[in-house]
């Protein structure tokens, strides 16, 4: 049963809550835990006030407290996913890596549908070394909320698990979807067939990407591609151009990953709402 | 929601904003793979508290961060690109441009306008690197133009933000044009002495960092921040060569005299704030009359003020091999040390731009009785280690270039020059001559007899030669009373002239090296004095009477024309000589 605002807040919480709204917002973190612990004393039972304070008590770096107030909380509103979220991230923060991975998956399982918990999901299996988990999270959430953050995730561990022919979909995908990484798309395709050993499609996508970037890494793939096709290169020379080659796709990946991280709050919106709404 | 479980709206208690999606709340740094609460990283201006990783900044971010709130103002914000070349690669450009907004939210890669920073008015652009990797097209280049213009007309300084990929290809050469023309635009801005400031971030590269971006009075980079003309795998490519892991770091660069500081983001405002207090204009600060209130009786009209003292004042107690020791005492204090008792807020800035950052030499900005002064001097070091880093003093010729840089910036923005001299002479080695250290002392000595503000040097250990001079040409020269000032060591002198390294002591006197000596032959205007046995045992006390010193020699020259104090000062030097003027006698003519 839902309550409303006024009967749920005391009156003597009110001022409380408006002071720690108004410190967390501008950054004052000790201050907004100080009047937002007040208010949790007078009213313990309301759930809004409970998750605001350990956001603040996350934001303060306080994680003991933080873990220990958004426990407590959702143990209140076991039903409320976003909780289960923030407290997922304090447990791995803290260390706690079973604790995290209870909460993500109880978060998941209570919202199913909410692309944004499964990306929190996906890359927190990804911090646990759970890759094949991530994996298969990321695999979904480009079937059903492509984002260039996304497919880069999806590509970036396809490739680190060996699986090119995901990381090649995942890139084709990211080509066709983000304006901006069609030369970091093609790099990816041409990496991934160079890891299928396809090195005919390796060469002619590298031909192709020659068209948007003459220099760089397109240059050295495409050289790459070539001495594998044309001559008998030794193993350790073959291991040593892909470490090389795989250290600086790696950087073209990650400076991708930054500059898409903000199209990460374009999938968001849509729950924003319905979380805004929930408060 | 359990029954009995209170949900709560916080809406009704004015909650400024709802609380962001799942995965936006927790943000991955993408350096440390770190999760960090959205609020700890926005609270830390997008700088990761757990590896101080910078992340990108998108222009509004940039501003909101550095701006007091409220107070940015943009310009011409409507400005859109055209397609001059009709350029199409994989598509075409008005369809990559008109995507680039839709995603970014932004209408170009620049923004630009006016505000102010702890209540300091500026005129300020910033690139985005997030729309088109900050490539510079005609609208970013007319915005560098436009910002540089206004600040030129408004006499206000201007702090351009980079963060570029360098000039944008889709539209050709008019983008190569960019180039110049911001540069011409901030050629402008320098005759008319208004500051530029240029802050580097990640990534700063080809046709922005071969024009605008490394053409400030200062630059300031980010830490970290990758900044060059050609990318790394280019030169890499190019030369065959594996490249060192810091290459073209902001960390690198500083070492290689590019920029004058690193600072890290959250610094930033109260930097720029403290630069642009640096530049308040002397009439309008109050920093003019403070001079004046510290100076009651000063007879200004009189090149030696009463902290100094006259010919004969001074005890004649000790030999000049005496001094010579003195001079050179361990324990004597050093440029940093007085920097450090007379001025507040001194920020160093550093590196010839081309080389490398002496550390022989140090120089920057400081406040002298709430004075803006450009202060510049020899740095000895205390103990061996760091000696040998600051070679004994002994400048190179970037050291030179780069107290040329900032006495021409000084210039520029009418700042007082006071150099602080203490060098055994300048740095003889293979490298300084391949860098050709005549030149570089040489262009010094020209460039001071020009600079149109006041000058005032003083020597506070040894006066070592053309090392010492090449910051020694000024409106009042100074002595501490136990330094020294020759064209030679005394050991060099008694080596060449006496054909007798021992007789060191009897070169000294005969060089008159003194101050005493200088006083007399006019090369010192005054000698400052020092605690009995040396300014090592009250080094406090030295530095109090120094202070005087420059406070009373500056408000001697306050309000003389730069034309005025160049002709005295070429005046002054130009009477430099002994000899006698006769008609050659018959027969002696070839």
């Amino acid at each position: 049963m839902s309550m409303t605002a006024d009967s749920a807040i005391p009156a003597e919480a009110v001022e409380s809550v408006r002071a720690g709204l108004a410190a967390l917002d501008d950054g004052d973190f000790q201050a907004a835990v100080a009047h937002l612990t007040a208010a949790a004393r007078v009213a313990p039972a309301v759930v809004a006030i409970g998750r605001r304070l350990g956001e603040a008590q996350a934001a303060a770096g306080d994680l003991a407290g933080a873990r220990a107030t958004l426990a407590a909380t959702a143990a209140r509103a076991p039903d409320d996913a976003a909780i289960l979220v923030d407290l997922a991230h304090v447990c791995q923060i803290d260390g706690d890596g079973a604790a995290a991975r209870a909460a993500i998956e109880r978060a998941a399982d209570l919202d199913p549908t909410d692309p944004t918990i499964r990306l929190a999901q996906a890359r927190l299996y990804e911090s646990q070394g759970e890759m094949a988990l991530a994996a298969r999270g990321f695999a979904a959430l480009a079937r059903t909320a492509p984002t260039p953050t996304i497919l880069n995730d999806w590509a970036r561990i396809s490739l680190a698990l060996g699986e090119y022919r995901e990381a090649d979909a995942a890139f084709r995908q990211l080509g066709a979807l983000d304006p901006d990484a069609e030369l970091v798309a093609r790099h990816g395709r041409i990496w991934s067939q160079i890891g299928r050993g396809d090195w005919r499609s390796a060469l002619e996508q590298a031909l192709g990407a020659a068209r948007v970037d003459r220099y760089d890494l397109t240059t050295a793939l495409l050289a790459y591609a070539r001495d594998r096709l044309f001559t008998r290169m030794p193993q350790p020379a073959i291991a040593a151009r892909e470490a090389e080659l795989a250290a600086r796709f790696g950087a073209e990946l990650r400076e991708h990953a930054e500059i898409a991280a903000r199209e990460g709050d374009l999938i968001g919106r849509m729950s924003d709402e319905r979380e805004g709404a929930r408060d | 929601m359990t029954d009995g479980t209170a949900t709560g709206s916080l809406s009704t208690v004015a909650d400024p904003r709802p609380l962001p999606n799942a995965a936006a709340r927790w943000t991955k740094c993408v350096n440390c793979e770190a999760f960090v609460y959205y609020k700890r990283l926005e609270k830390n201006q997008k700088v990761c508290p757990e590896c101080s990783y910078h992340f990108r900044l998108s222009a509004r971010e940039r501003i909101d961060f550095l701006l007091d709130p409220n107070s940015f103002a943009e310009l011409d914000a409507e400005l859109m690109p055209g397609d001059p070349l009709g350029f199409t690669d994989s598509k075409p450009y008005p369809t990559r441009i008109a995507e680039n907004r839709r995603k970014s939210g932004a209408r170009e890669a620049a923004i630009y306008g006016t505000g102010t920073v702890g209540g300091f008015p500026l005129v300020i652009c910033a690139l985005d690197f997030t729309f088109l990797g900050g490539s510079m097209g005609s609208v970013v280049g007319e915005k560098v133009t436009r910002a540089a213009e206004l600040a030129a007309t408004s006499r206000t300084p201007l702090l351009v933000c980079s963060a570029s990929g360098g000039a944008r290809m889709q539209e050709g050469t008019i983008s190569l044009m960019q180039m110049a023309k911001t540069a011409a635009a901030l050629a402008t801005l320098a005759e008319r002495g208004v500051p530029y400031f240029s802050l580097l971030s990640d990534p700063t590269y080809g046709g922005v960092s071969a024009s605008f971006a490394t053409l400030g009075d200062l630059i300031i980079a980010e830490p970290k921040a990758r900044i060059g003309f050609a990318g790394p795998q280019v030169i890499e490519q190019t030369i065959r060569q594996k490249l060192p892991a810091d290459f073209q770091t902001a960390e690198f660069l500083m070492e290689k005299g590019q920029v004058d500081l690193i600072v890290p983001r959250g610094e930033l405002p109260s930097m720029v704030k403290k630069l642009l207090r640096y530049h308040l204009r002397e009439e309008s600060s109050e920093e003019s009359s403070v001079v004046s209130r510290t100076l009651p009786g000063i007879d200004q009209s009189s090149g030696v003020g009463s902290a100094m003292t006259a010919i004969g004042e001074v005890a004649p107690g000790l030999s000049a091999w005496e001094s010579v020791q003195l001079a050179r005492h361990p324990e004597r204090p050093n440029l940093l040390e007085y920097i450090e008792a007379i001025f507040d807020d001194f920020t160093e800035l550093h590196g010839d731009r081309t080389l490398r950052d002496d550390p022989a030499i140090v120089g920057g900005l400081a406040l002298l009785a709430g004075r803006p002064v450009m202060v510049i001097g020899q740095q000895k070091g205390r103990g061996t280690r760091e000696n040998i880093a600051r070679n004994f003093g002994m400048p190179h010729p970037e050291g030179y270039r780069k107290a040329l840089r900032l006495m021409q910036y000084a210039g520029r923005l009418g700042l007082p020059l006071l150099t602080l001299i203490d060098t055994p002479g300048a740095y003889p080695g293979i490298a300084a001559e391949e860098r050709n250290q005549s030149e570089a002392i040489a262009r010094n000595l020209l460039v001071m007899s020009r600079l149109p503000i006041p000058i005032v040097c003083t020597i506070i250990g040894e006066g070592g030669s053309g090392g010492a001079l090449a910051l020694g040409v000024g409106d009042r020269v100074l002595m501490l009373e136990n330094a020294i000032y020759s064209v030679i060591s005394p050991e060099g002198c008694a080596t060449i002239l006496f054909k007798d390294a021992t007789s060191a002591p009897r070169a000294a006197e005969a060089s008159r090296l003194t101050a005493r000596e200088l006083l007399r032959l006019g090369v010192a205007d005054a000698i400052i004095p020092e605690p009995s046995g040396g300014a090592q045992l009250d080094p406090q006390t030295t530095a109090a009477a120094l202070k005087a010193a420059l406070i009373e020699q500056l408000a001697g020259l306050h309000g003389t024309s730069g034309p005025d104090l160049i002709a005295a000062r070429y005046a002054r030097f130009r009477a430099f000589g002994d000899f006698t003027e006769g008609r050659a006698s018959a027969g002696t003519a070839a």
